[in-house]
């Protein structure tokens, strides 16, 4: 078992009214799996992305992570937790416009302690890996959408995380770069044992998964 | 990780130039500033520091019971060092002697000091040529300084090389030249030996007496000795020497000349000012920088999420900020220096006569100074955003959220008042300081300042001055018995240009008053009248009822110090008991004979009647109303005709007396730059500040639009904010300013009143300027298509 999330609330309080953004959650996620959370605007998708991501806290319940309590750990641990097991994608894709694409790569490397030769070996394994090589040099202003969350997902790949989260990552892209993402994140999943969670609209990317998950109102349903 | 922090800085700044080119220049500028003052300050504090027994050289002064004289008795030194063992070495200067000097066809009036021996043991002028051992041992050698030996014998050695002394057959011959440093309180042209000018001028012998004091003096002690421990000695002197013997109750003190520049020079004021606009100028580029850092900082939110994501810590944001605003430090250290060394410290220098320079400064100072400027320029502005940007939320850094929003609003705004506040100060001390001027200028002189034309003798430059003088005499009657001239006289002095020369007077009969010093002019018959000086009682000396031996004319505030209401039937005795006896025949007027930033002292004019007309310095020529320009071309007809050799120089009174106000019309000069430098890096801060807040409210002034406001409401909306901000810091501002200019003009003898609309006016400049600033951001926002903004992201 990667992780378990346990009776899981989180809620925000406006004008006098507790409003749930997540109302009892409960998710068990095997080593392995590629999960589609699916369900419409503001049913808490992202949010429950962030939350197993340990970006955002929760209120009430219990997450368990590998070994490690959640829940009850000091942010400081946390951050430590999920800088070492956890990738991220992102539907803009959060590359830094002023670094070049091998920078970009390189950048989670610098906050992990590792030597520069081993980070120029990190990084062109990952270019070779991704068939970029030719494009370690140009800023991301200079690639398409597609070429930009394929850096995205080399960056969240680069450290070597068990898991990746991915908040609509085809959301900015048209259908054939969608396409190449998804048969992308397929392959890491089924060659490599990565597991995945992605959030998404489309039926058709939510088919590549191996199991869906569906909110409505910050309820699984 | 530094590499990856300057790439990303170098790349940032680069695609923010304009950001970045106000931050630096704004920071250079301020540092360039700060530079000044510093160098200023540092001199000032340094003054006479190339005296290698500094501390061990004192300076004489005189107290009296009317008030202190650093001028003593010429007898006074050697007495000292006859019955003093603990000082070891002295020297007086005595600088009232002036003499023709040539050498070939260069030949210039000169104003020759004569001093003691120990004058180059005391101080230790660096030499440029010779030495200091012996070197005014010989009778009729020199030492001259090093701006004297260019002017007369430009690039060419001096040593050796012989001056003439007047048109005689007496040389002296230059022993050394000296390279007087710019802070050195001791500075002179050319010094000989006490012998050689007794020989050259006997009279200076007479006046060595233990009445007067003409000499300046300078003793040196033994090494640990107090000068409270020869206190005794001191007043035995006195006790012993000075008139009348026995009862002088003058005191001899000693200045430490290591805190005579301080206590008797220093120009405080210039340093206050001065230390305002460095301030001033560096915290309003320090406001910018770290306004515009934070703008910068947080459109930049998304990479600092995104950063700690892929796990980067507090620590890490902090450095990279810190690498960043210190790098931009650097280079702004590094525009600051260039700045500094190629245009404010040339035009500080030349605007002020001095000659500072960054080499004097010892290097390690100037290397922990520039150290430390940096430092705490890129500490100091990096605390602010790296604050903010380390305790942001994640979430919100990625969705491009900014925390706290309403808090820095307001902190942003307050650093627009505070740089507002700094430019009100400035632009109405501009004002006052220009008003003061002019008002010093524009005061009635109560005096013919339009129609007197001051023709110099020149007297030095004639061979037979004799001969000279019945030229002149010639001259002056051709020029009265012309119809555009109403009246001529010869002078020792003339507005502008009075001697120091002060001797106390008592009115006869009336012992128990205490004596009053007079400063005393030596005239010619028609002065007043040719002056057009008003005679409030009395008469001048141009009506002889008896005779005019021992006459005196008084000024109204002499007049009103002795308690006189008329001229008629006064006698003054001058100096002690017994002393010549003067007679009053009348009373002028309180005329401007200098700056009227000094109070009008008592004035007594004495009558004198020179046989030889070249022992006067000035021929005063009044001309008819309106007929000047025909009077100058009269005078110099006569002149070129009589004199050709000497050519004519001629002045209008009131050019001498403006000489006074250039210091004023400097500091104006100077603080006019800085207020026009204030406003511009301010409104550079306040253009970034505008175009940041504009581009926040895009959508808002899309809603309202939609819904209805004209541009020009959305303009009284926009522009609303920062005039309510300009209205405070003018607020805070008065006082401030009202403070330091009464403060300033309490220096003045007659000054200017500060007027409610020069506040006024500073604080509607300033508002005109940011308006105009800030307006053109507004009116792009508010002509935006409401549809652009309004779209959903």
């Amino acid at each position: 078992m990667l992780l378990q999330l346990k009776n899981i609330f989180k809620w925000v309080n406006s004008g006098g009214q507790r409003i749930f953004l997540l109302k009892d959650i409960n998710l068990q996620v095997e080593e392995g799996e590629f999960i589609s959370v699916m369900g419409p605007s503001g049913s808490g998708k992202s949010t429950l992305l962030n939350v197993i991501g340990m970006l955002d806290t929760f209120d009430e319940g219990e997450y368990h992570f590998l070994d490690e309590s959640v829940h009850t750990l000091k942010e400081k641990h946390r951050s430590n937790l999920y800088k070492e097991y956890i990738g991220f994608v992102f539907q803009s894709y959060h590359l830094l416009d002023d670094l070049k694409v091998y920078e970009n790569l390189e950048m989670p490397l610098l906050y992990k302690k590792f030597k520069g030769s081993e980070r120029r070996a990190m990084v062109a394994d990952m270019l070779d890996r991704f068939n970029i090589v030719g494009k370690k040099d140009l800023f991301p202003a200079q690639l398409s959408g597609g070429q930009q969350q394929l850096v995205g997902v080399a960056r969240a790949l680069i450290a070597n995380p068990k898991l990746i989260l991915a908040d609509e990552p085809t959301g900015n892209l048209n259908s054939q770069q969608s396409e190449e993402i998804m048969q992308l994140f397929k392959r890491l999943n089924e060659e490599d044992g990565v597991t995945i969670i992605q959030v998404t609209h489309s039926e058709k990317n939510a088919a590549y998964g191996s199991r869906v998950i569906n909110l409505l109102d910050g309820r699984m349903v | 990780m530094l590499k990856h922090n300057l790439k990303l800085f170098f790349r940032n700044s680069n695609r923010n130039k304009s950001t970045f080119c106000i931050n630096v220049i704004g920071l250079g500028v301020g540092i360039a500033s700060f530079l000044v003052l510093v160098l200023y300050v540092y001199n000032d504090l340094t003054y006479n520091h190339f005296n290698t027994n500094l501390s061990n050289i004192y300076r004489i002064q005189e107290v009296y019971e009317e008030g202190t004289s650093t001028a003593t008795k010429g007898l006074l030194l050697p007495q000292m060092q006859q019955e003093i063992p603990e000082i070891v070495n002295g020297t007086r200067i005595f600088d009232w002697d002036g003499h023709r000097l040539s050498y070939g066809d260069n030949a210039f009036l000169e104003n020759v000091f004569y001093v003691d021996k120990g004058f180059f043991s005391v101080f230790s002028f660096p030499f440029k040529e010779g030495g200091a051992n012996g070197v005014l041992e010989e009778k009729y050698s020199a030492v001259i300084s090093a701006p004297f030996a260019s002017k007369y014998f430009g690039t060419t050695p001096a040593l050796g090389k012989q001056l003439q002394l007047g048109f005689d057959d007496v040389f002296f011959t230059i022993t050394g030249v000296v390279d007087i440093p710019g802070n050195s309180s001791v500075t002179f042209d050319i010094v000989t030996s006490y012998e050689t000018g007794g020989t050259l001028s006997p009279w200076i012998k007479d006046v060595h007496d233990w009445y007067n004091t003409f000499s300046e003096t300078y003793v040196v002690l033994q090494d640990g000795v107090r000068p409270s421990q020869i206190g005794n000695k001191l007043d035995n002197i006195v006790k012993e020497n000075f008139l009348p013997a026995g009862e002088n109750k003058t005191k001899i003190n000693l200045i430490p000349f290591s805190e005579y520049h301080a206590a008797e020079e220093s120009n405080q004021t210039l340093i206050i000012i001065l230390a305002i606009i460095a301030m001033g100028i560096l915290s309003i580029a320090l406001v910018n920088f770290i306004n515009l850092t934070i703008v910068n900082a947080l459109s930049r939110t998304r990479e600092i999420g995104v950063k700690k994501v892929h796990g980067a810590l507090k620590k890490h944001i902090v450095k990279q900020i810190m690498v960043e605003s210190l790098a931009t430090g650097f280079i702004a250290l590094l525009l600051g220096l260039v700045v500094f060394s190629a245009i404010l410290l040339p035009t500080f220098n030349s605007l002020f006569g001095m000659e500072l320079a960054l080499q004097s400064l010892n290097p390690y100072f100037l290397g922990a100074l520039l150290l430390g400027l940096w430092i705490f320029t890129g500490l100091f502005s990096g605390m602010v955003p790296s604050v903010l940007w380390s305790r942001s939320k994640l979430i919100e850094n990625l969705q491009g959220k900014i925390t706290a929003t309403n808090k820095s609003g307001f902190a942003k705004h307050s650093s627009v008042i505070v740089q507002f506040v700094i430019a009100i100060v400035l632009i109405s001390g501009t004002i006052t300081v220009r008003r003061q001027i002019d008002f010093m200028i524009g005061k009635n002189p109560k005096f013919d300042n339009e129609n007197v034309i001051v023709a110099q003798t020149d007297f030095w430059k004639h061979k037979d001055s004799e001969v000279a003088s019945r030229k002149l005499d010639v001259i002056s009657k051709e020029l009265l018995n012309s119809p555009f001239i109403s009246s001529v006289n010869f002078t020792g002095s003339v507005p502008g240009d009075y001697d120091e020369n002060y001797n106390t007077f008592y009115p006869i009969g009336e012992s128990i008053l205490p004596n009053i010093a007079l400063r005393k002019s030596y005239v010619g018959k028609d002065y007043f009248k040719t002056l057009g000086i008003d005679l409030l009682s009395g008469h001048g000396f141009d009506k002889e009822p008896t005779s005019l031996k021992n006459t005196v004319v008084l000024n109204k505030t002499a007049m009103d110090q002795l308690g006189f209401s008329t001229a008629e039937g006064q006698i003054l005795v001058e100096g002690r008991k017994g002393g010549t006896q003067y007679r009053v025949i009348g009373a002028i007027d309180d005329f401007s004979y200098q700056g009227v930033q000094r109070p009008t002292e008592p004035l007594a004019h004495f009558f004198a009647d020179m046989e030889n007309l070249m022992d006067w310095d000035y021929l005063t020529i009044r001309s008819e109303k309106g007929a000047t320009s025909q009077a100058i071309a009269l005078l110099r007809e006569k002149w070129s005709v009589l004199f050709p050799d000497a050519p004519l120089t001629y002045f209008f009174t009131d050019e001498k007396l403006n000489i006074y106000y250039e210091e004023y019309e400097r500091v104006n000069t100077l603080i006019t730059w800085f207020s026009l430098l204030a406003i511009m890096l301010s409104c550079m801060g306040l253009f970034a500040l505008a175009s940041n807040t504009m581009a926040r409210r895009t959508k808002e002034i899309g809603i309202r639009k939609v819904n209805g406001a004209t541009i020009a409401q959305i303009l009284a909306l926009l522009n609303k904010d920062f005039v309510k901000w300009i209205g405070l810091a003018f607020l805070i501002a008065v006082p401030i300013s009202w403070f330091a200019m009464s403060q300033w003009l309490e220096g003045f003898a007659h000054k200017t009143t500060l007027s409610w609309w020069v506040f006024a006016s500073a604080g509607a400049a300033a508002l005109v300027i940011a308006l105009a600033t800030v307006s053109w951001q507004s009116f792009k926002a508010a002509v935006v298509n409401p549809v652009e903004v309004l779209r959903d992201e």
